[in-house]
């Protein structure tokens, strides 16, 4: 008999992670003996690699049993379907992680304030807020959590190297609340 | 007194009125707020962070019943049982008695949990120096074999993710011969991976990506009319039973490492429908079901914070984050702390005491305003969340590679939530698995055989939980099997 198509679904997709941690924890394995050191004369738990060891274990043995008790719940093979859930919108996900990467980036440049305030805006614009009101909305959030943290809570975040070219008493101004 | 101070008081009412709204706003959660916010906390004194960050833990429980009920939504995901009999109440026009129960169950709950804790965290400390390396070697296991456990259907993703959160731990420079560990010729990996940026970029950067990919459909939220006092009564009066049970179960579900709100809500709902004169009713809208799934949950919050202020063993990831505020201020929490922080002790007990009072006046009377909150759109939220996320991994140490490492979490983490995996395992193995190597090595001292590790009373004690745990686990795992097979041999 034929398993409904959501259990043959779950058991494609955890045979898809449960077979990429194990290829994983394979790698990682292979690199014991030259990512730790190994001691003479030390008892096995005292070894330097014994515990990353132990988690490998821990990690991959169980990865393989549930790649072994997935694939044989597929019953008919490998789906091709499988894989396109399991990595569905990870592409947008690899693009909003550049945006956040830009956004760390840019912080050393203008500062906290002017990078958040430009963030904020520029990526509900990408997401879909179109209107006057939504960046306004953004642009205030943006601020209030700039006052929140930085100016309020002191929160330490790099200064930005444009604030070196302005007037002493605003530099400092800007240096301990922005 | 510490809590008179002003700042303890701004961190109750921030903590507090900030919680239930973090908990209202479906797709965020109190994971995701007090990720963002703990190295911000870090300057903050430790009462002052610890009530800050505990009020958002309590007060999101007691927020997330909101969109539970109204929109069949869970604002935090041990929300979802309100929804079985909290949304059915809403539909069929009482949506306010349903909020007014759910918040009256949370209060019972939450209230009987800080006196839990007031009256075992000092009994448990007590007991606490005579815990060696071997027995909070096996108190840190049995959180690990429990955590493995409860996720049922998910024990050996569980168990691989707890080996990964283990094996992320030894990356760096181990501290007892110095020497580095699967660091790759990398410098900055010989710090090791931090545990705030694992944090945010499980739960908040990969909650961003998802509220950034969401489609955002338009919510039909009901006119909430009537007295907010309504339900408050029948859970006084009527309910009194089913909120007092449901709570001793969250409250004994929290202390145990590892087991947490969801197993306590389906424990204490499953037996509130076995004693109830009505049971078909649960399900279809049982006042009785509602309570018992918030009070349960409610009383959680309180009761973990038991194992960690006595022994210094968080039992699920939120604690597990918290633990991180007494390090960074030099407080070890165990039986030195009642000896030598008692103002601090006694100031977070009454500073839990008065969270839940300040959430319940706060809900009552702010309730029709709040539900304005649930209509904000999830991709505006992913933006606000990214945003913060931000604040959180970068004013660690402002280190860029802490960011990378956290958004490699954050894609990691968005891949287990799309394949319905959780999270809490990789945590929970980072945590303990420090502990567990340290204590391992520190107690080499003294083991000769294996069998040396079980030879007192507690790690003996521990080791036959263990033991049990594990075995009924395989014979329910064999029982469910054979019940499988009786159902599907005939069909064959």
């Amino acid at each position: 008999m034929d398993q409904p198509d959501n259990i043959r679904s779950s058991a494609a997709i955890n045979f898809f992670c449960a077979a990429f941690i194990v290829l994983v924890t394979l790698v990682l394995v292979s690199q014991l003996g030259s990512q730790t050191r190994w001691l003479k004369r030390a008892d096995l738990v005292m070894q330097p690699g014994f515990f990353p060891a132990l988690g490998l274990l821990v990690m991959g043995v169980p990865a393989l049993v549930l790649s072994v008790v997935s694939f044989r719940q597929m019953r008919s093979g490998i789906e091709l379907e499988s894989p396109r859930i399991v990595v569905a919108g990870f592409h947008r996900c690899c693009e909003f992680a550049v945006w956040f990467l830009v956004y760390v980036y840019i912080i050393r440049w203008v500062g906290y304030l002017m990078a958040t305030l430009l963030f904020m805006p520029a990526l509900s614009l990408r997401v879909g807020f179109r209107g006057v009101r939504w960046i306004v909305t953004a642009v205030l959030i943006g601020l209030v959590i700039v006052l929140l943290f930085r100016t309020g809570l002191q929160v330490r975040l790099p200064d930005g190297y444009i604030y070196g070219y302005l007037p002493p008493e605003i530099r400092n101004f800007m240096i301990r609340n922005f | 007194m510490l809590i008179a101070r002003w700042d303890v008081a701004i961190a109750l009412l921030i903590g507090a009125i900030g919680g239930v709204i973090i908990g209202a706003i479906p797709g965020v959660g109190p994971a995701v707020a007090i990720a963002i916010l703990l190295p911000a906390t870090y300057k903050l004194e430790p009462l002052v962070g610890l009530t800050l960050l505990l009020g958002i833990y309590g007060a999101a429980l007691y927020g997330g019943a909101i969109p539970a009920i109204l929109i069949n939504t869970p604002g935090t995901p041990v929300n979802a049982l309100t929804t079985y009999d909290g949304h059915p109440i809403a539909r069929r026009g009482e949506p306010r008695r349903a909020l007014s129960l759910a918040y009256s169950a949370s209060f019972i709950g939450g209230i009987l949990s800080v006196l839990a804790l007031i009256f075992l965290t000092p009994k448990l400390a007590a007991v606490a120096p005579y815990f060696g390396s071997r027995d909070i070697l096996m108190a840190a296991l049995l959180g690990l074999v429990l955590v493995i456990l409860t996720h049922r259907g998910q024990t050996l993703a569980a168990a691989a993710l707890v080996g990964m959160g283990v094996f992320i731990t030894v990356v760096g420079m181990e501290p007892f011969r110095l020497t580095d560990r699967f660091v790759f010729g990398l410098p900055w990996l010989r710090g090791g991976l931090a545990l705030i940026p694992a944090v945010l970029g499980l739960f908040a950067i990969s909650q961003a990506f998802i509220l950034l990919q969401s489609s955002d459909a338009p919510r039909q939220i009901p006119k909430v009319t009537g007295s907010p006092f309504a339900g408050l009564f029948e859970v006084f009066r009527r309910l009194k039973r089913v909120a007092l049970c449901s709570s001793g179960f969250g409250i004994i579900m929290g202390i145990i490492p590892g087991v947490g709100e969801f197993l306590a809500q389906f424990f204490s709902y499953g037996l509130a429908q076995k004693l109830s004169k009505t049971p078909e009713k649960f399900g279809k809208g049982s006042s009785e079901g509602l309570v018992a799934a918030e009070s349960a949950n409610n009383a959680v919050p309180a009761a973990a914070m038991i194992p960690l202020l006595a022994l210094g063993i968080p039992g699920e990831a939120l604690t597990a984050m918290m633990l991180s505020v007494f390090t960074v201020h030099n407080l070890i929490p165990g039986p030195k702390l009642f000896e030598t922080q008692p103002e601090f002790v006694v100031g977070l007990y009454v500073c839990l005491f008065l969270i839940n009072f300040i959430v319940l006046a706060f809900l009552l009377i702010a309730t029709p305003l709040l539900i304005r909150v649930i209509k904000v759109p999830e991709r505006f939220l992913g933006v606000v969340v990214l945003t913060l996320a931000l604040v959180g991994v970068y004013s660690i140490r402002n280190s860029l590679p802490d960011c990378w490492a956290a958004i490699g979490f954050g894609l990691l983490g968005y891949v287990l939530r799309r394949v319905n995996w959780p999270l809490v395992p990789i945590i929970l193995g980072m945590v303990l698995g420090e502990i567990i190597e340290a204590k391992l090595r520190t107690s080499m001292a003294r083991v000769e055989t294996p069998l040396d590790f079980v030879n007192r009373p507690v790690s003996a004690t521990i080791a036959v939980i263990i033991v049990l745990a594990l075995a009924v686990h395989v014979w329910s795992e064999i029982r469910n099997y054979r019940q499988r097979r009786t159902k599907t041999s005939p069909a064959a």
